[in-house]
């Protein structure tokens, strides 16, 4: 049993070191000297991902161990080939019931001061235990899943190499989350074509791509003010009007002033992670950076009060709409997209498809 | 061996690369390309540029660039956006230098320099290009003198989320704000002619910014006069809303001086120095909305508040030289036997105080410090409101106790006096507790006095506590 785990491709892939080092060496060679726009990423925040932890964060990732249903794993919303969000408007959880949001895409999600469009988890550790235990999401009870993980030999082992310190007690709710988190920690993604030629290689972004950067960093359309370089988002939560009654980050904090905020995503990857909005209302870019030429809510009646001041109509040519939205698709890298294993320690189907609800179109 | 020969090499190549290459002045004759030529320049060069007419919106990535226009028997280069083109120049490159251009007819703002260390704006033209003439963001070290910057529908300059920044010998008129200093620290506002603006100048700390602070910027030797222009910026927007005939104003902005300024005629009033109202302020609960140790020093006030804006009147009953609403810490007024004041009479500065020391720390900012507590030898009790509770939520206090409550929690909360969920106000009203801030009460009668946070009700631990006053 101790060797089963680790003989097991997949599970704690070399890959994964290699991974970490090659964060730790520069780009690519840059063809010119560095521009104005090559500012390193902050630190990472919270605990340094430790190797162990990660393989094993991994392997929980991809596992439906953890949902109440055994149907259901952290990948079935975060998928690797959607940007790791799920391409659908709002997310689907237990039995393919839907939730209220949009899923968010888990790149650089390391860097985040705070977790959830409504900016309740402070921190990726507290963020994990919030659908896995969401009796609408994966409904795990606390008790049950660490029994279950004890269970399989595979994970005992997995936790006691990745919290040695916790002898015994190795397999618990809180050495689950921190492992997801650590694993969540290394998806980043700082080597876009955008992030090349930041670094001095003016190849690397097209006529079209680069109008568009100017285009973002435009008092026009002020994009830059809540998405600036490097990490293309802003620590807090604001406003923009997407018309609805979700109360966001004024919901949970009881702030009636904050009411209609949500965190502000990053644009890293964005082009992969289609519909747009916490609540997946604009289905393309292009519908995006419409929405908030005509001011955002402010076209669609939506109180002036849940808009930050900042969000004005302006106007574009279709052309530089264009040009926008080609620029956001140079800002794409998946190079740290995790591999889907092939099989996860408690034997269950990896990322099957889930019950005809999740994919039907067809449902009321 | 081996490793000594790849040591070597390795040095010669790192030398090699930070040998600065000579810098070069690239030439831009009249109708060619200002673009192609910042495209080509490095580090260190020059591109000057021939009077004429540029229909371009130009960026500069490349480091250490200057763009300079040739400014010859009056005529100077002309970048024109044709009520088309969005920005005039957006820079990024560390440092970058500008002068020498007239730029008009932009939809966006005429320079904008994105997280640069190092700008230098000189001498620059500008007139109708949008919501902001220049505006140098989370940049340091900024020089902008010798502009004259007209027709902005925002603030003509404006310095925001930077450090260390140097206003000077500017003439800004006709625009909506003629200088605005926003979240920025160690501004020095200076020998400027601002008139005609809706509003000349002000000092600010708003919401929703990644700096939340702003502090030491010393407002001197301006001329601030006649800004009674009437307001044409975006209604919906915070500038569109300022009260036309504003001199200078400080709101939210920390150890900021105004003095030695000539302030004439303007209509609402000369100086004022007010906090950010609560609605902007509950946006953003990392920022701290007072408006503390501002000194306004000796200034020229003539005729100011004469003919003061409706909403002006509304809120302060009339216009003034000088206006204050009471709010803030450690603010102060240098004694005008001449000046009108308005609002609350500010305390008299003291003659010897000194101006607030320079900063010198780096980038980034540290985070705005929790508002100092006051002592606790002030009140004789101590509830502190931390995790959605108040802790002790039962207390039992002597007639004629000071009860203080603060909070360590990283939301607002209050302490109002209520019955289960019903709020009764009286006799405890706390304003809005920001994380750090207290509130005390002393209690004069015995009884059993309930209280509960207004906007945490619903949650059991933050309703019905009590503090109980006996004999």
């Amino acid at each position: 049993m101790h060797l089963e785990i680790a003989e097991r491709p997949g599970y704690w892939p070399s890959s994964v070191a290699a991974l970490l080092i090659a964060l730790l060496l520069p780009a690519g060679a840059a063809a010119g000297p560095a521009t104005g726009l090559d500012h390193p990423f902050p630190p990472l925040r919270g605990e340094a991902p430790t190797v162990d932890r990660v393989a094993l964060g991994r392997a929980l990732f991809f596992d439906p161990i953890l949902s109440r249903d055994r149907d259901l794993s952290c990948a079935h919303c975060h998928q690797p080939g959607h940007g790791l969000a799920d391409g659908l408007p709002r997310a689907r959880g237990r039995g393919g019931r839907a939730l209220r949001r949009n899923t968010p895409g888990l790149y650089n999600v390391g860097y985040k001061a705070r977790l959830f469009w409504d900016g309740r988890a402070p921190d990726l550790e507290s963020q994990v235990l919030g659908p896995l235990l969401s009796p609408d999401e994966m409904a795990a009870d606390p008790v049950q899943v660490v029994e279950r993980l004890r269970a399989i030999p595979a994970y005992r082992e997995g936790f006691a190499r990745a919290f040695p310190e916790a002898g015994d007690d190795a397999v618990s709710l809180d050495s689950l989350a921190r492992a997801l988190a650590a694993f969540e920690r290394i998806l980043v993604s700082q080597d876009s074509r955008y992030d090349r030629y930041a670094a001095g290689d003016r190849s690397a972004l097209s006529e079209s791509e680069r109008r568009g950067l100017t285009l973002l960093r435009s008092l026009n359309t002020r994009c830059f003010e809540c998405h600036p370089p490097p990490t293309f988002d802003v620590p807090h939560a604001t406003g923009i009007g997407v018309p609805g009654d979700d109360d966001g980050a004024g919901g949970v904090e009881g702030i009636a002033e904050r009411r209609g905020f949500f965190q502000v995503p990053s644009l890293r990857n964005v082009a992969r992670t289609a519909p747009y909005m916490h609540d997946g209302s604009l289905k393309t870019l292009d519908e995006v950076v419409r929405f908030y030429s005509h001011g955002g809510g402010r076209a669609h009646g939506v109180d002036p009060a849940r808009i930050d001041d900042q969000i004005r109509p302006f106007s574009l040519r279709d052309s530089e709409v264009a040009d926008l939205v080609a620029f956001l698709g140079s800002l794409t890298d998946e190079s740290a997209s995790p591999s889907v294993p092939d099989s996860v320690p408690s034997g269950l189907p990896v990322l099957e498809r889930r019950p005809a609800t999740r994919t039907s179109e067809s449902q009321p | 061996m081996r490793t000594a020969t790849r040591v070597g090499g390795l040095c010669a190549v790192l030398l090699l690369a930070a040998a600065p290459a000579a810098a070069r002045v690239i030439h831009v004759a009249s109708g060619k390309s200002i673009q192609k030529a910042l495209d080509q320049a490095e580090p260190g060069d020059v591109v000057e540029v021939e009077p004429g007419t540029y229909r371009e919106a130009l960026t500069v990535d490349t480091p250490d660039i200057a763009l300079r226009g040739i400014v010859r028997g009056g005529e100077r280069p002309v970048l024109d956006g044709g009520g088309e083109l969005n920005d005039g120049v957006i820079a990024s490159g560390s440092p970058f230098r500008m002068s020498g251009f007239r730029i008009q007819h932009y939809k966006g703002n005429g320079v904008s320099t994105q997280r640069v260390r190092g700008v230098h704006l000189e001498d620059l033209v500008v007139d109708d290009t949008g919501l902001y003439g220049v505006y140098p963001i989370m940049s340091r070290d900024v020089t902008v003198t010798h502009c004259t910057i007209t027709r902005i529908r925002d603030a003509a300059i404006y310095v925001g989320e930077s450090r260390r920044a140097l206003v000077a010998h500017n003439e800004v008129h006709h625009n909506v704000a003629g200088i605005e200093i926003e979240n920025t620290n160690d501004a020095d506002v200076r020998d400027n002619l601002v008139y005609d603006n809706t509003a000349g100048i002000l000092v600010f700390v708003l919401p929703l910014k990644l700096q939340k602070q702003g502090r030491r910027t010393r407002v001197h030797r301006n001329w601030v006069v006649r800004n009674n222009t009437p307001n044409f910026g975006d209604p919906h927007a915070i500038v569109g809303r300022l009260p036309y005939g504003g001199g200078i104003l400080v709101m939210a902005a920390d150890d900021t001086v105004v003095e030695n300024n000539w302030v004439k005629d303007n209509h609402s009033y000369g100086i004022g120095v007010v906090r950010l109202d609560r609605r902007e302020s509950l946006r953003d609960f990392a920022l701290e909305p007072r408006t503390d140790r501002v000194r306004v020093g000796a200034n020229y006030f003539y005729r100011n508040g004469l003919d003061p804006h409706p909403s002006v009147v509304e809120r302060w009953g009339r216009g003034a030289d000088r206006i204050w609403d009471g709010t803030g810490r450690g603010n102060c007024f240098s004694p005008n036997a001449q000046a009108t004041s308005a609002g609350v009479p500010a305390p008299a500065c003291a003659e010897a105080e000194a101006a607030p020391p320079s900063d010198t720390t780096g980038w980034p900012p540290e985070p705005a410090p929790a508002p100092a507590a006051a002592p606790l030898a002030e009140a004789d009790h101590l509830v502190t409101i931390r995790g959605m509770r108040y802790e002790p939520k039962h207390l039992e206090v002597r007639l004629g106790d000071t009860v203080r409550w603060l909070n360590k929690d990283a939301l607002p909360h209050t302490v109002t006096s209520g019955a289960g969920r019903e709020v009764l106000r009286t006799p405890l009203d706390s304003p809005y507790l920001m994380p750090g801030e207290s509130f005390q009460h002393t209690f004069p009668a015995a009884g059993r006095y309930e209280y509960l946070c207004q906007p945490h009700m619903d949650q059991a631990p933050m309703r019905e506590a009590t503090v109980t006053v006996v004999e």
